[in-house]
């Protein structure tokens, strides 16, 4: 990691990754991401004094915008973000530091641009050459982009070495990383082309987020839960990724997508190798990464006949949603009418390895459903034999922990407890760990402390080639048994409800149920 | 940290027998519980430590009061107040608890809340009360809103916690002040860590004198050739402090201790190369900056060849008072401009932050041992 901690005047201070000076080029800048998140996350990482003196902004865009036309684009996003209290003076200097450059993506001419402008900033501010592009365009634009800046000697390979700054090039490329593993594979070879391993940063914004980081900590900072976190002990994991919202507008996407390619192949995967990886030899990129892939490694793949025994999948109808009616997923912009794109994906996993042998990992993820959670949870097995059944007690809720990502972060463990009286009842108790009560301070979004990770060239948080390809491998099969077998009931869940009854029926067989949330 | 509505969980505090404090809390938290239920509101009790606050007055007791309950939000915990009053019958104490809803899930956080008013005859006998009310092997905070006293209150407190918060910005006589802290701060009988809610106060200002030295400007960091501080008012406290603090950073010796008089206070640093640096302390009054405040700092740079012209970095509050303008000037005319808000300066935000640590500020303590130095005390 390339901070400047050894900076004699930084120790002791609170705030100690600050990344050396550089620019920040995001491709793509008039989008969605780059409006609402990303700009308004780097002013937030201004506004709390995360970035460096030498800073810039380029944005790379097609639209006819001049650098002020586009500051004043962007300052409506921050002055109504809900997330990022705005500050007039701290704007007024952040905005100092944006730049736009109109291009098409194709045209080596914008990159020429781009190139003089970056080198002009060299000069005029100091960034010591140092660039990280951020790839926040539609996926079919990043075969264009990486080869425009390879021709344009700006990317990591490609920069000579001599008559310029020395300095480094980084590139966040944005999900989803191809849409099978072939495609995956070749975006990874196109990249490098021109790039190094160590210059890629792709990224899954829910490894931003303060539970998931903390899971590690959660697992490997206390001696308390790692002995019980095996199969002897754990009788099953919940992976749960749920959305109330539709797909947005994002119809075109969406129908080429579909919940694998969107959620399971990266956020889902990503959250199961945390909670079943073995504790890394260092809490570093590479050692982390390494345990992540190993996991990946012991999933048991499906065959063709497993996929319809272990996948279900789903498609929402016409439901209500928070109280309001809600059109089905047919009914939706740019989606075709006899659409099969799945919005419900249920999974259920196998990891072959020696601690997680028989233990069932599920996972869910779909749209319409009844409300935005995402969370992990871990059943205990029960005690091996009920002691209190003379007393009248026959069922006991087995142990759960459960790990809150969002809406609300935090950790809940629940555990037996005799509810107070002469006559022996035991009610199951949460205890709750609330990251907003036991830490009143603010906390950065996911994609604040993955950019600052990646100005600061941390790259524990992003997935690495073999990771992502190896999570390709997985999805694969679901993907193709889909392909050739046409789902003949979709819709076949209300937006509102849980997902399709075959989803319940896919945990329900083997004894045990979906939590409900 | 934002300032959300506090909620008392009673109408006023429950006095109670001071012998039976914890059985009174453990009392007010099932009552509440009930209540709470039946209202089907989500109420919850988070500790992560104790806080133990002293004030002077009943004046000053029922201000802290308001403040703990605002730190509350950052760092549960269970606060006790210690009030000085002399109107007090012997010992006394009540109970309560204040709740703050937080927005996103209405859920009530709640912090216990101990009053102990104390007679100036019954003093001696508040740490062992305090020993008593303390949560079991979590962390204990004490804050002292003033500059460390020679008090035996305070220095019985001080072997109670783990950490002690002053402010020595708190009194006209801020290089006082921090040499009463330096003298805490090195006294290796006392395992409790010393911080300052001066220091939490120059955060912004340390964090963007960083900044500065960031390349391109980092060899500039060793061709310091002058220094000028201005704070506002007569405490000196943060001005001092922030020399100190660069001056310990950069290894730099006490060639001249500051000439204090009425006006600007003058001394000289020599570098590790043993090159003169002439520091001024400047006080100035501008509303609406609150005294002892930094109004401004400048560093100059020579080139690196020597010759007189070399960078400028300046720091300057502006008028709003809450925020900073930063300003660095290469040599060659590179100009790098950035504008940051204030760390909270109000009190409660202040004390929140120096709660974060609850180990040595090892920077802090050098810092004040080069003050002592800057002061002729070393």
């Amino acid at each position: 990691m390339e901070t400047l901690l050894g900076d004699r005047l930084r120790e002791g201070l609170r705030l100690r990754r600050i990344p050396q000076p550089c620019a920040v080029v995001i491709f793509g800048a008039t989008g969605d991401l780059a409006r609402n998140r990303l700009i308004p996350d780097l002013y937030n990482l201004a506004r709390k004094g995360l970035l460096p003196g030498a800073f810039a902004v380029v944005a790379v865009a097609r639209r006819p915008f001049t650098s002020d036309t586009f500051r004043e684009q962007v300052q409506e996003a921050v002055q109504h973000s809900t997330e990022v209290p705005y500050d007039a003076a701290v704007w007024e200097n952040f905005a100092g530091s944006i730049h736009y450059v109109q291009s098409e993506f194709p045209d080596p001419a914008g990159y020429a641009q781009l190139r003089t402008l970056l080198t002009e900033l060299d000069g005029r501010l100091g960034l010591g050459g140092n660039r990280l592009f951020y790839l926040a365009t539609p996926p079919s634009a990043y075969h264009t982009i990486i080869d425009r800046l390879g021709e344009a000697s700006l990317a990591g390979r490609t920069r000579p070495a001599q008559g310029r700054p020395a300095g480094w090039t980084r590139i966040i490329i944005e999900k989803p990383f191809g849409s099978d593993l072939e495609t995956a594979r070749g975006l990874n070879a196109k990249v490098f082309e021109v790039f190094d391993e160590t210059e890629v940063f792709r990224i899954d914004h829910y490894l931003g987020k303060e539970t998931v980081q903390n899971l590690m900590i959660f697992r490997f900072a206390n001696t308390i839960f790692e002995p019980i976190w095996t199969r002897q002990y754990v009788d099953h994991v919940q992976i749960t990724v749920a959305e109330s919202g539709g797909i947005l507008g994002r119809g075109g996407y969406y129908e080429e997508a579909g919940v694998a390619r969107d959620m399971l192949q990266n956020h889902l995967l990503q959250l199961l190798t945390l909670v079943a990886m073995e504790p890394p030899t260092a809490i570093e990129a590479d050692a982390v990464r390494n345990e992540k892939v190993k996991i990946l490694h012991a999933v048991r793949l499906f065959t063709p006949e497993e996929v319809e025994t272990f996948v279900e999948r789903g498609q929402y109808a016409r439901g209500i949603v928070d109280g309001k009616e809600v059109p089905g997923y047919r009914e939706e912009e740019r989606v075709a009418a006899d659409s099969v794109t799945p919005t419900y994906v249920g999974v259920r996993f196998e990891i072959d390895n020696w601690r997680w042998a028989g233990v069932p990992f599920y996972l869910r993820s779909g749209k319409r459903l009844p409300k935005r959670v995402t969370e992990i949870a871990i059943q205990f097995k029960l005690p091996p034999l009920i002691l209190f059944r003379q007393a009248g007690v026959e069922d006991m809720e087995p142990n759960m922990l459960t790990l809150n990502i969002q809406p609300d972060e935090g950790i809940t463990l629940r555990f037996a407890a005799k509810v107070p009286g002469q006559a022996t009842r035991i009610r199951p108790v949460n205890m709750e760990f609330d990251y907003g009560t036991s830490f009143g301070v603010e906390e950065p979004t996911a994609y604040e402390r993955l950019l600052l990770d990646a100005m600061v060239g941390d790259r524990t948080l992003f997935a690495r080639r073999d990771e992502v390809e190896k999570a390709w491998a997985l999805v694969m099969p679901i993907l193709e048994a889909w392909d050739a077998h046409r789902p003949t009931d979709f819709p076949n869940y209300e937006a509102g409800s849980w997902g399709p009854p075959a989803a319940r029926a896919l945990i329900e067989r083997d004894g045990r149920r979906w939590r409900r949330l | 940290m934002s300032t959300a509505t506090l909620i008392p969980l009673l109408a006023a505090p429950r006095r109670v027998d001071v012998k039976a404090i914890d059985r009174e809390l453990a009392e007010l938290w099932r009552a509440a519980a009930a209540s709470s239920e039946a209202e089907r509101i989500a109420l919850s009790r988070a500790r992560t430590l104790t806080l133990v606050a002293y004030a002077p007055t009943p004046d000053a007791g029922a201000r802290l009061a308001e403040v703990a309950a605002r730190t509350c939000q950052r760092h549960p915990a269970r606060t006790i107040i210690l009030i000085a009053d002399p109107a007090a019958a012997d010992l006394t104490a009540e109970v309560t608890a204040v709740c703050q809803v937080r927005r996103r899930n209405l859920k009530q956080i709640c912090c216990e809340q101990v009053l102990i008013r104390a007679a100036p005859a019954a003093e001696g006998r508040i740490p062992s009360l305090v020993r008593q009310v303390i949560l079991p092997d979590m962390p204990v905070v004490l804050y002292w809103p003033g500059p460390p006293p020679a008090e035996r209150l305070f220095r019985d407190l001080g072997e109670i916690v783990d950490r002690v918060i002053v402010d020595t910005a708190a009194v006209p006589d801020g290089h006082g002040a921090l040499l009463a802290a330096h003298t805490l701060a090195a006294d290796r009988s006392s395992h409790a860590a010393l911080s300052d809610l001066t220091w939490g106060r120059m955060t912004t200002w340390r964090g963007l004198t960083a900044h500065f030295f960031d390349p391109p400007h980092t060899e500039a960091l060793d061709r310091i050739t002058r220094i000028r501080v201005a704070h506002a008012g007569s405490s000196r406290a943060q001005g001092l402090l922030y020399v100190g603090w660069l001056a310990g950073r950069m290894r730099w010796r006490v060639e001249q201790p500051f000439i204090r008089g009425d006006g600007p206070w003058r001394g000289t640093l020599v570098d590790q190369r043993g090159r003169a640096i002439p520091v001024s302390l400047h006080a100035e009054s501008r509303a609406p900056h609150p005294a002892g405040a930094l109004l401004s700092t400048l560093i100059v740079t020579g080139s690196p060849a020597g010759q007189n012209s070399g960078a400028t970095f300046s720091i300057a509050r502006k008028d709003d008072a809450g925020s900073v303008i930063a300003v660095a000037e290469s040599e060659h005319g590179q100009v790098i401009r950035r504008a940051l808000p204030l760390d909270p300066q109000d009190e409660a935000p202040l004390l929140a932050a120096e709660m974060d640590v609850l180990g040595h500020d090892r920077v802090y303590e050098e810092s004040l041992r080069a003050v002592a130095a800057l002061l002729g005390q070393a």
